[in-house]
């Protein structure tokens, strides 16, 4: 009776293979959403050889660390990062997500998107607890240089709020969900302990973009 | 004594499905995801990271549904306990340290929990665990491992 008990255990262990691998077989290929482009939200050239796309939440403290990293590696490597920047936030953060609608409102207003990103990560502590994050957020929109009243319009727009959630649906479906996520030339990258080394692995090897 | 068994059975499958909708999120997840959070515990260095990140999520998987079905019931049983163990080892060791783990990790995107409820749930299910035990030896619950014999 032995070789029974065997055979239902390698059955059963078959089935939990089979689920896991039919789940995987369609998930969306990651290669295919690295190729679209959103120029609003990007830097550098689409010709770099290396492609970094990180998904973010304002609020979340590691995702300033990496926004600096990756600063840092496209000073010193010019013409070979191509950056895109995608909202990820997170239920847990209280602000996250009008953040999210603050930077794309201002990704909205040509070429002041990535300013009031800095901005926005550079006085993360100043406004992650604060109830009226909003009035921060206008504060370093004009710091920033958007047109306040065009940027007050668009924040109340309920269509934006959802732009921002389908970005996250999007990336969820990707497998994203911890923040920071970045894909280097496609490859996912979670949290900010292994980015510069695979973004020095991508130079090194300067593969073709995605 | 009739309804105590099937009690039991009910009991036992479900600590079996929190194993199998545990393991079968992550590793229907891009297992960096994983490696992530095991990283934000910083009890293990980075090989050891990998392994258990591809590894424990299938022990869940395939513990667990060994032990809904109840064959090879108690090894089935100690593995899910000893990892149940090991899961209140490490969020009571990340909460004593102050770690800055926000979400668990614990149920993939299905569930998003706090370390601080995740260790509730586990303690809950250590419990249980000790419940089953304890009365599986009275009371044997319908099994694969009745059914095929020894």
């Amino acid at each position: 009776m032995r070789w029974k008990k065997f055979a239902a255990a390698a059955a059963i262990a078959a089935l939990c293979a089979g689920a896991v691998l039919l789940t995987r077989l369609f998930a969306p290929n990651s290669e295919e959403v690295m190729k679209k482009r959103i120029a609003e939200r990007s830097l550098g050239s689409d010709k770099a050889p290396v492609w970094v796309t990180e998904y973010i939440d304002y609020q979340c403290p590691p995702c300033a660390a990496g926004a600096k990293l990756l600063k840092k590696a496209m000073e010193e490597h010019p013409g070979q990062i191509y950056l895109q920047a995608r909202y990820f936030p997170l239920p847990a953060h209280k602000n996250a997500l009008k953040a999210a609608v603050y930077a794309e409102c201002a990704s909205r207003q040509k070429g002041k998107f990535w300013a009031f990103h800095e901005k926005v990560f550079e006085n993360q502590k100043e406004w992650a607890q604060d109830p009226y994050a909003q009035i921060r957020f206008a504060a370093y929109a004009e710091t920033a240089g958007l047109d306040l009243k065009k940027l007050d319009a668009c924040s109340h727009d309920p269509e934006i709020e959802k732009a921002v959630m389908a970005e996250k649906e999007k990336a969820s479906e990707l497998g994203v969900k911890i923040t920071p996520t970045f894909f280097v030339n496609g490859k996912m990258v979670v949290g900010t302990n292994r980015l510069a080394a695979e973004i020095a692995s991508a130079l090194e090897k300067k593969e073709a973009k995605p | 004594l009739t309804s105590a068994r099937y009690a039991l059975l009910a009991l036992r499958a479900a600590l079996g499905a929190v194993f199998i909708v545990s393991g079968y999120q992550k590793l229907t997840s891009p297992v960096q995801n994983f490696e992530a959070v095991i990283g934000k515990f910083e009890m293990l260095p980075g090989p050891a990271v990998s392994f258990v990140a591809h590894t424990l999520p299938w022990a869940e998987l395939v513990g667990g549904a060994l032990f809904v079905f109840g064959l090879w019931t108690g090894p089935a049983l100690f593995v899910l306990w000893a990892m149940n163990s090991a899961f209140i080892a490490a969020l009571g060791a990340a909460l004593l340290r102050k770690l800055p783990i926000e979400e668990c990790g614990c149920f993939g995107e299905a569930l998003t929990l706090s370390p601080k409820q995740m260790l509730g749930i586990d303690a809950a299910l250590w419990a249980l665990f000790l419940l089953f035990f304890t009365a599986s030896r009275r009371l044997r619950p319908p099994s694969l491992d009745d059914t095929l014999g020894p």
